[in-house]
């Protein structure tokens, strides 16, 4: 893709030191200007560690060896020293972490915290890096900014303090944000208040973002496009409408099933896909990572299937080996059978 | 539901104290749970939802005796335990078990999966044998859904969801009577989250397990709860059972929160009616008078603020604190 924000290529993670493995392999997506790319996927699929990457934060972990090219600003951020790196990223890209707690410092005020980084990103005096801290509290609604201010994180809900780190990611303008699950302990009116200020960021400022969820009712509000992982690689990418409507691999389409969603009806149990995903540390089945659960397997599957276009759309790419017939009727029954 | 109730909780209450202003010491309190009554009954799961920061992790820190409440009264099993002391709680962790919002916070990170797990093992049954328990941690992990070679990692080497999933066999391997989950499921992907949900309904059934369920998920909340709670500013604001409530709520504010459910749907927008909240999110520091809901209440008459409605009873014995409930006929947005 031309004029991507940020483009990514055969980025792969290794883990050494007694638990060889490969954690992220051979993922590659790029991210337009003013576009949202969600990434969803089983829990210990690789997500987070994509995510850490990227920001370059699993370089610091001796255990971890990268390969794979990172374009962002005209330079390959996997080229770049330590200092470097710090620059670029202080210069466009801003990460939310999943864990609030662990990235808060539980010693500092929070709107300290935040200060910080305003303080980083140009010259300010103390009184106006007060008052813009306080209209980022009040941006991402946190009710009385001007007392809560001096609060320290244990004094904040899970929530508010959810909120208090997305604030300080956007405290720099980030041309790109990362953002690793930031609404999970947000209730849905509060979800709505941080999407809709995400989404007019990327109207008025163009600002791209990879938002990593397990909520596909979020991942259907606000996603340009959707990239699907399975035990470190991916599976499925495509444009949102085309993978919630046609789903093209089996492990997507359990996913979809698998939605308790307020519409349905109230059900005894819960469709989920059978069996567990594999350990990484302990080594990938050969071939298609999804075989031991899938019911639809062939033969053939023993093989790694490439991650290519089934059908016309050649912007929906999927890691399968199922004819498109297959893909397009069964998997998109499955779908609606759960949702009847 | 007949007989004493697992759980009683009556006109509870827990403000903290917080040191406002940047000037002066000024200092305010922060409203967290606001005269609270409600019943749990042997073998059913409540379920709670409500505006981040209402106060429902305060609750259920309450309920499991983390923190003392201020006044009220809380019952387990018909006993009073408002102000039970520390040092005699632990029997009471036996029985009510927490399972924490946020699991990145609440495990030891120098301890192994194993470590963890069997310390909670210990306090079910300490005369267990060694091999006993390492066979009773791999069953433990299994039920989550974790590989037994789980056992010998810490908290860092596993993922949020992972981390979630040892949270929760925590708190099973206990074996309480209660169990208070505070968002238990929200770092798990939704079919591990199926899964999830599946084995606490098994439990319920094998057990007669209690559970107290704190979600902002209503689509999970609708599928767990016999009955539904709604709070607001530290206040319980409705009560319902869940298929009443989400086919027609009576709070203005749980006719909001229903409203603005993302549909996993990319073209839900579509068809779909959403009622936004207007004004700012009041603080729990300084709660409005009158109705707490009324400064962004799209129904709030001239009485809504300067009268507080009182939790009462409507026909079919459905609780909620409004002047004007919805009627019972269809709401919008659904
Ligand atoms: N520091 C580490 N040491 C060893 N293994 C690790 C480490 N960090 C992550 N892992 C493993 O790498 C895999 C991928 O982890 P990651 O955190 O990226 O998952 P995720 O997709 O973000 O999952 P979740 O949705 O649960 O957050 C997991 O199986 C995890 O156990
Ligand atoms: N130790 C504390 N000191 C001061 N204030 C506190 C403390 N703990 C909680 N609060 C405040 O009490 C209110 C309720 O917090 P609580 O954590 O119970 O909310 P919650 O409903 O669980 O929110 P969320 O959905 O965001 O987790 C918040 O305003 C919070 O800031
Ligand atoms: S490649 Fe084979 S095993 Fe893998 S998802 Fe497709 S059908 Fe199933
Ligand atoms: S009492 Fe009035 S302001 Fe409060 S919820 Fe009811 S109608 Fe709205
Ligand atoms: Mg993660
Ligand atoms: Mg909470």
């Amino acid at each position: 893709m031309s004029g991507a924000l940020i483009d990514i290529r055969n980025l792969t993670v290794r883990l050494s030191g007694g638990r060889d493995a490969v954690l992220v392999d051979d993922v590659s997506f790029a991210v337009g200007k003013g576009e949202v790319l969600c990434i969803v996927g089983e829990s210990g699929c690789g997500k987070t560690v994509t995510a850490r990457s990227i920001i370059g934060l699993t370089r610091h972990d001796p255990r971890f060896s990268l390969s794979g090219e990172i374009h962002f600003d005209g330079r390959d951020l996997m080229r770049l020293g330590a200092d470097e790196l710090r620059q670029v990223q202080g210069a466009g890209i801003a990460m939310i972490f999943q864990d609030p707690m662990t990235s808060l410092n539980p010693l500092h005020r929070i709107g300290r915290q935040i200060g910080e980084v305003l303080t980083l990103h140009g010259k300010h005096s103390s009184a106006e890096i007060r008052r813009r801290t306080i209209e980022l509290l009040r941006q991402v609604g946190i009710p009385n900014p001007e007392t809560r201010i001096d609060d320290y994180p244990h004094q904040f809900s899970g929530g508010m303090r959810q909120r208090a780190m997305i604030a300080m990611a956007l405290a720099c303008s980030p041309s790109l944000l990362i953002a690793d699950e930031p609404t999970t302990a947000l209730d849905v009116t509060t979800q709505k208040q941080i999407l809709t200020l995400i989404k007019k960021l990327k109207v008025d400022y163009g600002m791209g973002l990879i938002l990593i969820t397990h909520d596909l009712g979020i991942v259907a509000e606000i996603a340009d496009r959707v990239m699907v992982m399975y035990a470190g690689r991916c599976v499925e990418i495509g444009a949102v409408r085309a993978l919630f409507r046609t789903p093209q691999h089996p492990y997507t389409a359990g996913l979809l099933a698998s939605i308790p969603a307020a519409n349905r009806v109230r059900g005894e149990r819960l469709p989920s896909i059978r069996g567990v995903p594999p350990i990484l540390s302990e080594g990938r089945p050969q071939g298609c990572a999804f075989l031991p659960r899938c019911d639809f397997a062939l033969g053939q599957c023993r093989n790694l299937p490439p991650l290519r276009a089934s059908g016309t759309d050649t912007d929906h790419l999927d890691r399968c080996w199922l004819s498109p017939e297959v893909k397009n009727q069964t998997l998109r029954r499955l779908q609606e059978g759960a949702e009847a | 539901m007949s007989g004493t109730p697992l759980v009683r909780v009556a006109a509870l209450r827990k403000y903290f104290a917080v040191k406002g202003g940047w000037l002066g010491g000024r200092r305010g309190q922060v409203h967290a749970v606001d005269d609270v009554s409600f019943d749990v009954a042997s073998g059913e799961t409540l379920g709670l939802v409500g505006e981040s920061g209402c106060g429902k992790s305060t609750l259920a820190r309450c309920i499991v005796r983390l923190v003392e409440p201020d006044q009220g009264k809380l019952e387990f099993d018909g006993e009073d335990i408002t102000h039970r002391p520390t040092r005699s709680l632990r029997p009471l962790r036996r029985q009510i078990q927490l399972i924490f919002q946020d699991p990145f916070a609440s495990l030891n990170p120098r301890k192994r999966i194993s470590q963890i797990l069997g310390a909670a093992l210990d306090l079910r049954d300490a005369s267990v044998s060694r091999g006993d328990r390492q066979a009773e941690i791999a069953r433990l992990l299994e039920r989550v859904g974790l590989a037994p070679q789980f056992m010998d990692r810490r908290p860092r080497e596993l993922s949020g969801g992972q981390r979630q999933r040892v949270g929760i066999a925590r708190a099973l391997a206990v074996g309480p009577r209660l169990i208070v989950a505070d968002e238990p499921v929200s770092a798990l992907d939704v079919s591990v989250q199926a899964d999830i949900l599946n084995l606490l309904k098994d439990l319920q059934a094998e057990l007669g397990l209690t559970v107290i369920f704190i979600s902002h998920d209503l689509g999970v909340i609708r599928h767990v709860s016999d009955r539904v709670g709604v709070m607001y500013l530290g206040r319980l604001v409705e009560l319902a059972p869940a298929d009443q409530f989400y086919a027609a709520p009576l709070h203005p504010y749980s006719e909001a929160l229903l409203s603005a459910i993302p549909m996993p749907d990319p073209d839900a927008h579509l068809t779909r009616k959403e009622i936004v909240l207007e004004g700012d999110i009041p603080s729990p520091l300084a709660p409005p008078k009158g109705c707490r809901f009324h400064t962004r209440c799209p129904y709030a008459q001239a009485l809504c603020a300067g009268s507080e409605p009182k939790l009462s009873t409507q026909a079919g014995g459905r609780l909620v604190a409004c002047h004007f409930p919805l009627a019972k006929q269809e709401s919008t947005g659904r």
